[in-house]
């Protein structure tokens, strides 16, 4: 099997390196201690209303695919 | 009075200056051995929002919890977890605050680096003739991704490590010394890995991989 270097690039852990949108919205939105009961999140103007710790709104790609569209008028 | 909770942490965690979501003071108390932080919130600035505001929010949640987690262990919440006021947060003190105690014991010196596997798509590559031959060239495909996350596993001493396997990438988790984050930071931009998989690490980050909801 060949190696090839140079394919790993890291992000944080220096001050001249952040985090990208996705590692963060992947970290506070999919990790991290759930409390039972519903919980009403909005994305894109949809409100989605999701019980329990196990369901997935969303891949993290899908919802920035929706807030980065451009917005529709109100009505 | 609604409260956003951030994280949970050892009692003595020193605080933060950081504003929180959108603009709310980030305030803590001490209930069970443990330091909560939490902001106020008006019912008009419930985490419900859209768009460009729902970035800005998650950003500054996060910004508060690596503020707290350069300092101190931290156990966050996930964004958003709101509560009905002051009184629930002295319930799920006392429900949920032994375990999350011994969680903070155990990670006390530890951080979590995320490193997210994907294999580079090759220019004209053939599209497979057969399912039969989807199936094995697919295989091979996570047989890759499989070697490359040993590759990190390997890599350095850690003391937990988890994968997510997803249909064309992989998720790895490593729990380590935060002592040693930024050396091994250094190494991992230097590992040799299989042709066409690409890795990018990022971390520190509070090991939350590694809590199990005791709940669920």
């Amino acid at each position: 099997m060949s190696a090839r270097p140079h394919s790993v690039s890291t992000l944080g852990g220096d001050e001249d390196s952040e985090f990208s949108l996705l590692d963060i919205l992947d970290h506070v939105l999919n990790a991290g201690v759930v409390l039972h009961g519903s919980v009403v999140i909005s994305v894109a103007g949809v409100d989605l209303v999701y019980l329990g710790v196990n369901a997935v709104l969303t891949s993290v790609e899908t919802a920035l695919r929706h807030i980065n569209k451009p917005q529709p008028l109100n009505r | 009075m609604p409260l956003l909770l951030y994280c949970v942490a050892p009692e003595n965690a020193p605080g933060t200056a950081l504003a929180g979501v959108n603009g709310n003071a980030v305030t803590s108390t001490a209930l069970a051995g443990l330091r909560w932080f939490f902001s106020d919130i008006e019912d008009s600035q419930s985490p419900r929002s859209e768009g460009q505001q729902f970035l800005a929010e998650a950003r500054a949640f996060n910004a508060v919890l690596q503020d707290l987690f350069a300092r101190t262990p931290v156990l966050p919440f996930r964004y958003p977890t709101s509560i009905e006021n002051r009184d629930a947060l002295g319930t799920l003190a006392a429900e949920r605050g032994s375990a999350m105690f011994g969680f903070l014991e155990r990670i006390a010196d530890k951080a979590q680096l995320d490193v997210r596997l994907t294999l580079r798509q090759s220019p004209g590559e053939a599209p497979t003739p057969s399912g039969s031959d989807y199936l094995r060239a697919r295989a091979g495909r996570r047989a890759l991704l499989k070697n490359a996350a040993q590759v990190f596993r390997q890599a350095a001493p850690v003391a937990d490590f988890k994968v997510t396997e997803g249909p064309e990438n992989f998720r790895c988790s490593l729990l380590v010394s935060r002592s040693e984050v930024v050396l091994l930071l250094q190494r991992m931009r230097t590992l040799e890995l299989p042709e066409g998989v690409a890795a990018a690490v990022s971390g520190p980050w509070p090991p939350t991989a590694f809590w199990e909801d005791e709940s669920r």
